[in-house]
């Protein structure tokens, strides 16, 4: 028997990986940055336990999961909105983004999301899988990373950090030694509000010249569906009608939509690309390196924990930004978010 | 003597991405544009800068303004693209061999390759092998090698319905481009052969190796050689063992 603490899975859940901060800078080798999809929810999570910043977590789709602990630690989940369930002697309930410890033995039930879609489970002292390429994050379609480079399956055995002495339990259930409730909700609400937005703010793509003004026109007062064929890669958005006639809301979409394929050429997460039947698929974390489909607009990075956040048959809108809003909207959330967590 | 200059379009394609893409159609002058830019363009030469994603005739640099406005930026880069080197007189590139199986069980469309172009299935693995390619960057998955130098009477199209599963190593064609399948992945590209190496290779990357996780890099020159089923199988059990 091994004395390193371990987190077995009980329940996976539908799709759940090991993710941390991403891999940047392979690009030139095709490999992308990949991470949580809210890495915003990720890191607060972390934050909220005094782990590093970075350590790696659970990351679950829409569904929870089940787990169960070796040793006493403390866990906290974060991201979508969901119930959270701590069996053992007796049954304890406790809410999102709320630190709480569990002890040996003890079984943490993870309920559906209903909000959002994914929802981050972060560990004292992180999970310990091995670093592949400076990450441990689960590249899940080249099958490398996380924990042995797929999603999670029941009776998996993650190594994890050692809890502290301000992780035990000591009669509390939550764990109110370092954390008051108010600054809790101060940073749950204050993140729950930046995740909620549904008018996705854009700067101008590098090919918005090459589409046509009525499938411009359209792209910007229409609202899209979230399909239920998006992923980590990508979430194809279906066209909403909007409130003119039939006929002319075809026209503006469909074949006519820009000038199509184009040679490939470097993409980033955020990027609207729009192929020829002019249903825009926004690209994600797990995005390939290289598209060929022209690029109408990019998400701001401000919004790109949203992304990570959105359920199939969501709507979404696209409001417009500059450049340099983008930048000072990414810089107010980061130092608003410090701020909110400065206190912990 | 004044180096024939080369023009360069520069935009922005988000709030940290700088595009830059060069206005020619031939694809030599591309792919040396795109091995200069990642010579050129270091994290010490160009502060802020944290990734390059390459494509055929295009970079996108992924920076971190630190302060500094567009207009600075953009100046910086321009400078830095003088330095580009397009006179590729004396530049060693390395020839990587990739061994290649061309066996139906293996590349199940070697017969419609030969079929569709009108030659039989020892001329396509002829052509095959005796052009030269060249890697002219690494995109779309890890390790997954945008190839140029395919044999015009290999051009085939990509299969009407792509495979759910193609496998790891295996070797395709689809229009005018040929390469390798990296990882086991979905695909439509047309498959001929498979290959006992291992393209992409996470563990290759620590802070003690020289080598790299990616068999192929920007610049390689490319040869594929025929391996027989008993040579298939030995080196894939190596690969196994290893």
């Amino acid at each position: 028997m091994t004395n390193a603490p371990m987190m077995r899975v009980i329940e996976p859940g539908m799709l759940t990986s090991v993710q941390d901060n991403g891999r940047p800078g392979f690009a030139d080798i095709g490999a992308v940055a990949g991470g949580a999809a809210d890495k915003l929810s990720y890191r607060v999570g972390n934050r909220l336990l005094g782990n590093e910043s970075f350590a790696a977590a659970l990351e679950m789709t829409l569904v929870g999961g089940t787990f169960e602990f070796t040793h006493d630690t403390a866990v906290v989940v974060t991201g979508g909105a969901t119930t959270m369930t701590i069996e053992g002697d007796s049954t304890l309930e406790f809410a999102a983004w709320t630190p709480s410890t569990i002890c040996a033995g003890e079984q943490l039930r993870v309920g559906p999301l209903q909000a959002g879609a994914r929802a981050y489970l972060c560990v004292a002292g992180g999970i310990h899988v091995p670093d592949v390429m400076y990450s441990r994050s689960t590249h899940l379609t080249a099958g490398f990373g996380g924990y042995q480079g797929r999603s999670l399956r029941a009776g998996d055995e993650l190594p994890i950090g050692s809890a502290t002495k301000e992780h035990s339990r000591s009669n509390a259930t939550k764990a109110s030694q370092w954390l008051d409730d108010e600054r809790i909700e101060r940073i749950r609400s204050h993140c729950v509000s930046v995740l909620a937005r549904r008018a996705l703010r854009v700067v101008d793509g590098p090919h918005q010249a090459s589409f046509k003004q009525a499938y411009l026109d359209a792209f910007w007062k229409r609202k899209f569906q979230i399909s239920n064929q998006s992923n980590r890669a990508g979430l194809r958005l279906e066209p909403q009608p909007v409130d003119t006639s039939e006929e002319e809301d075809r026209d503006s979409l469909g074949r006519s939509a820009s000038a199509g394929k184009m040679p490939s050429e470097g993409m980033m997460q955020g990027a609207v690309q729009v192929p020829e039947d002019g249903q825009p698929i926004v690209l994600m974390v797990d995005h390939p390196t290289t598209g060929g489909y022209p690029v109408i607009a990019t998400v701001a990075s401000v919004d790109h924990p949203v992304l990570g956040q959105l359920r199939p048959r969501e709507q979404v809108s696209f409001e417009r930004i500059s450049r340099d809003e983008a930048r000072q909207l990414y810089q107010d959330l980061q130092a608003e978010i410090e701020r909110a967590l400065s206190s912990v | 003597m004044r180096q024939h200059r080369c023009k360069f379009e520069i935009s922005w394609a988000s709030e940290w991405h700088l595009r830059i893409r060069i206005d020619t159609d031939n694809t030599r002058t591309q792919a040396t544009f795109i091995r200069e830019v990642f010579r050129v363009f270091k994290p010490t030469t160009l502060e802020g800068l944290i990734n390059i994603i390459p494509g055929y005739q295009t970079v996108m640099l992924e920076i971190a303004p630190d302060g500094r406005n567009e207009a600075d930026i953009e100046s910086i880069v321009r400078r830095m693209l003088d330095d580009l080197n397009f006179e590729q007189t004396n530049v060693k590139t390395r020839l990587v061999e990739i061994p290649v199986c061309y066996d139906e069980a293996l590349g199940p469309d070697l017969a419609d390759v030969a079929r569709l172009n009108q030659i039989d299935i020892p001329t396509v693995i002829r052509l095959h092998t005796s052009a030269t390619y060249h890697v002219h960057f690494i995109g779309f998955a890890p390790g997954f090698g945008y190839l140029t130098g395919l044999p015009e009477a290999l051009a085939t199209p990509r299969l009407d319905t792509p495979r759910i599963r193609v496998p790891a190593g295996s070797v395709g064609i689809a229009g005018t481009q040929t390469g390798v399948y990296p990882t086991q992945s979905a695909g439509g590209w047309r498959l001929i052969g498979r290959t006992p190496r291992v393209m992409f290779d996470p563990a290759r990357c620590h802070p003690l190796s020289s080598e790299n996780p990616s068999t192929f890099l920007p610049g390689d020159r490319v040869r594929f050689v025929a391996i027989d089923r008993d040579e298939y199988e030995r080196q894939t059990r190596g690969v196994v063992q290893a």
